[in-house]
């Protein structure tokens, strides 16, 4: 992908991000009352976030074994309350541990 | 007016825990961004965006080697919005006489958390607290944007392979605390993985995309999301009691 190309998703990406902040704030005065509307965008962010995670995650390291570690260890956290960050990072270290050990098996190069 | 000035002062006060709770998000996820292969300006536009499941929408697609903007813009205004509803309530806060730019202020760098913290304080908000309090935390993600932007380079080989994980564990420790609150919200996140699981498991439905000539990854994930969201209000109806208690959490 060429550079210019990049530029105009990513400055399209802020410029719809700053619309749907700003622009509602300014025209609407009435609440949504529709019971189906407020449960779907209740429901939305969960969904994308799943959508987003379910199935690539499983290739986003060397093997899928080390993200599975790594996604386990960050579910159990994350259930625990452990904060974004904090997960993220354990998550990470945990498929790095995964990684270095299935190497020293060398069931992984 | 020195009141007023107050209030933008006790306003960023309050977003002070936002901002530090911000800070190594941002720079996580532009740690992310910058080893997918955005340079430093790219990268400044990309905290800008400030939002982290878009930040993620955007990885997830550029990675894939998605092109065409109109696929990411369209999966961003999907995924976010839920801030035409937070603004929708947020007018209703907002003192009668706050003048029209400091809504607009406000309104471009709201959040989530900033929209639940306002929106426990007793009363009409002045527009300069508003501002105050989502301020910080703006100032928060974008210093860790950049941080992380300019400290990439110094990530030791050795543990790139698996940094790809950190994006999903941002994502998975955002679903996991409101599934848990709430088993209406557990029910749609299993609904998408299972749909998800059938979408990738039929491969003539990516080769029809394909075909097209777009990219079916951003075309099924959308799918997913938007079709498993629409099954469970359909099948479960989120009540009003429900919603505020998830909000709450959030």
């Amino acid at each position: 992908m060429n550079s210019q190309n990049i530029y105009i998703i990513l400055i399209s990406m802020a410029i719809t991000m700053i619309a749907l902040r700003a622009i509602p704030l300014l025209f609407f005065k009435k609440k949504i009352e529709n019971k189906f509307l407020k449960s779907f965008f209740t429901y939305i962010p969960g969904t994308v976030l799943t959508a987003l995670i379910v199935p690539e995650v499983f290739s986003s390291t060397s093997t899928p074994i080390s993200a599975w570690a790594g996604v386990i260890v960050a579910v159990v956290l994350s259930y625990f309350g452990r904060g974004l960050f904090t997960v993220s990072v354990c998550a990470v270290i945990t498929s790095f541990i995964t990684e270095v050990i299935m190497r020293s098996m060398g069931i992984l190069n | 007016m020195i009141e007023k000035n107050n209030d933008f002062k006790r306003g960023f006060k309050d977003g002070i825990p936002i901002a530090l709770a911000y800070l190594p998000i941002s720079m996580a996820i532009a740690v992310d961004a910058v080893l997918s292969g955005l340079n430093f300006s790219m990268a400044q536009i990309f905290g800008i965006m400030y939002t982290g499941s878009g930040q993620g929408i955007f990885l997830n697609y550029f990675k894939k080697g998605e092109t065409l903007a109109l696929m990411y813009v369209f999966m961003l205004f999907i995924a976010n919005f839920r801030y035409v509803i937070f603004s929708i309530s947020m007018s209703q806060k907002i003192k009668s006489d706050t003048p029209t730019w400091q809504k607009l202020l406000f309104g471009v760098i709201n959040t989530d958390e900033v929209y639940v913290l306002a929106m426990q304080n007793q009363g009409a908000l002045s527009g300069k607290y508003l501002m105050g309090l989502a301020f910080s935390p703006f100032l928060g993600y974008i210093l860790g944007n950049t941080t992380g932007s300019l400290v990439t380079g110094l990530i030791p080989d050795i543990v790139k392979p698996v940094l790809g994980i950190m994006l999903y564990g941002l994502f998975i420790a955002m679903v996991i605390p409101s599934a848990k609150k709430s088993r209406k919200i557990l029910s749609s996140v299993v609904v998408t993985i299972i749909l998800s699981y059938i979408l990738e498991a039929i491969p003539i439905i990516g080769k029809t995309i394909s075909s097209w000539g777009i990219n079916p990854a951003g075309i099924t994930m959308i799918t997913c999301a938007v079709s498993a969201a629409a099954i469970c209000s359909w099948i479960a109806p989120i009540e009003e009691k429900e919603l505020s208690d998830i909000k709450e959490e959030e």
